[in-house]
């Protein structure tokens, strides 16, 4: 029953995110920088220096694995918060909901893109170069904001109902830390398991990542199929599971 | 056409499932003011969060034809971070207007509310009496066939007060259907020319604004003593 423009009002929410997070502060948005830079910094001296590894070019290796899994996470959790947060918005204009979460995600991408230009960055100076299959890298990251976004779509609708969500999700992003193969390569994963690492989006996508920048190939075709597939999947489910929940927002929140 | 057929709603508080509203039918034809009176508690803002659309009803039908506005909240969006400006697009999206028509409605929105150059400052600088002005001089910009306002139009002094009217009269004349809900019999009186009056969920009666009024304002004068 709501008449309006929705891409004006999901610009504006995604606005209004932005604009109250970081008015005040001085980097502002490149904050989103230090944890990677940190990370990689700790991951690449302890699994070079102290566990040795032979996987070369480690920095951008590891990067690969920490940027999609940590903008994954994040933008998980705030999403799964982002229709509690705003409970008074709700109550009392009749939006449609779903421009929550999606608002929530599309805002916190931002922090994805600038890091991606970081691991470019990082990626020219370990001399991997540029080469066309650089042109996957829109398309996958495409990929994983469509499947954050059904993570978020589902999770925010359940977190109405159930508070606990986002402790859930947390956890389950610290068990998501260790299965996506970020500080190791995927030939250390038994044949057995690494199939089914594929049907992982963000595992799928780091993968595809160092397909792309360090063995200059495009990824292979069944990675890329269960890649797309899952996520938009997840988005379909995400998208069905919001309709059905959202008739009790009014009274739970 | 507003028609509205009611049945049960249920919210569940503890063991007793509470009723807010039951037995409620009524329909309003377009360009008819409607009043909707009652004591606190009565289900005045359950029936307008349900013609709005908040809710589903757990029994029964809503059934709205034409664009609907809802003022149950002025301001609804804003944050005190943010500029009057900002703000004002905000509010605006969410009320339904598009980019353009906000971008055309700019201008007049803040000569209307008469915050001047606090337009560019962050609401929290603002008086209470200027965030009830810009709130409200963006709902009025909104173009609707159906407009519901819940008891928001009280805060505000007499300036503001007379220009609500005003504004509201103006609506009238453009043939707009009004539901109203206020405690101000003086108001209810002066705009609507029906009025709904609900008692503990119940509408105990509908008809002539003046004949409601007088039962609704007898009784509270009965309660009293």
């Amino acid at each position: 029953m709501w008449h309006g423009d929705y891409f004006f009002l999901l610009r504006n929410l995604i606005l209004k995110d932005f604009r109250t997070r970081y008015r005040n502060m001085s980097l502002g948005v490149f904050w989103s920088l230090v944890n990677p830079i940190v990370m990689m910094i700790v991951m690449t001296f302890v699994f070079t220096k102290i566990f040795h590894n032979p996987t070369p070019k480690f920095p951008v290796h590891v990067l690969c694995g920490l940027i999609p899994f940590t903008f994954f996470s994040q933008t998980w959790v705030s999403g799964t918060t982002s229709v509690v947060d705003n409970a008074s918005l709700i109550k009392r204009v009749p939006v449609p909901r779903e421009a929550l979460p999606i608002a929530n995600v599309l805002g916190s991408s931002i922090h994805l893109f600038i890091q991606v230009g970081l691991l470019l960055l990082v990626a020219l100076a370990f001399r991997t170069g540029i080469n066309w299959y650089w042109l996957w890298l829109p398309a996958l990251l495409v990929a994983e904001l469509v499947f954050v976004c059904g993570c978020a779509l589902v999770c925010g609708a359940l977190n109405v109902y159930i508070r606990d969500m986002r402790y859930v999700v947390e956890s389950a992003c610290t068990v998501l830390f260790w299965l996506v193969p970020i500080f190791y390569d995927i030939s250390f994963v038994p044949a057995k398991y690494a199939e089914i690492y594929q049907y992982n989006p963000i595992a799928a996508l780091v993968l595809a990542l160092r397909n792309v920048l360090l063995d200059a190939r495009a990824p292979r075709a069944p990675l890329l199929l269960k890649l797309f597939f899952v996520s938009f999947a997840m988005l379909a489910f995400g998208g069905f599971a919001f309709r059905r929940l959202r008739r009790g927002f009014y009274d739970y929140l | 056409m507003l028609r509205g057929y009611l049945g049960r709603l249920f919210k569940r508080k503890g063991v007793e499932p509470f009723v807010a509203l039951k037995n409620i039918s009524f329909s309003i034809p377009a360009g008819q003011t409607v009043g909707v009176v009652g004591l606190n508690g009565a289900g005045k803002s359950t029936l307008l969060s349900l013609i709005v659309g908040l809710c589903p009803p757990d029994e029964g039908a809503v059934v709205v034809n034409g664009k609907v506005a809802a003022l149950l909240q002025l301001g609804a969006g804003f944050h005190p971070d943010l500029s009057g400006r900002e703000n004002v697009y905000m509010n605006a999206s969410l009320l339904g207007l598009s980019a353009e028509k906000t971008e055309k409605a700019f201008d007049s929105i803040v000569d209307f509310s008469g915050v001047g150059q606090f337009i560019d400052e962050p609401l929290r600088t603002y008086s209470s009496g200027m965030y009830v002005r810009l709130a409200f001089a963006v709902a009025i910009h909104v173009d609707p066939d159906i407009l519901i306002i819940d008891e928001v139009l009280s805060v505000g002094d007499q300036a503001f007060q007379s220009k609500c009217n005003a504004k509201i009269l103006e609506f009238k004349q453009q043939g707009k259907t009004l539901v109203f809900v206020s405690h101000s019999a003086a108001t209810v009186q002066s705009l609507c020319e029906r009025a709904l009056w609900l008692d503990h969920g119940e509408l105990v009666m509908d008809g002539e604004a003046a004949q409601v009024l007088e039962a609704y304002e007898g009784r509270g004068r009965l309660a009293a003593r």
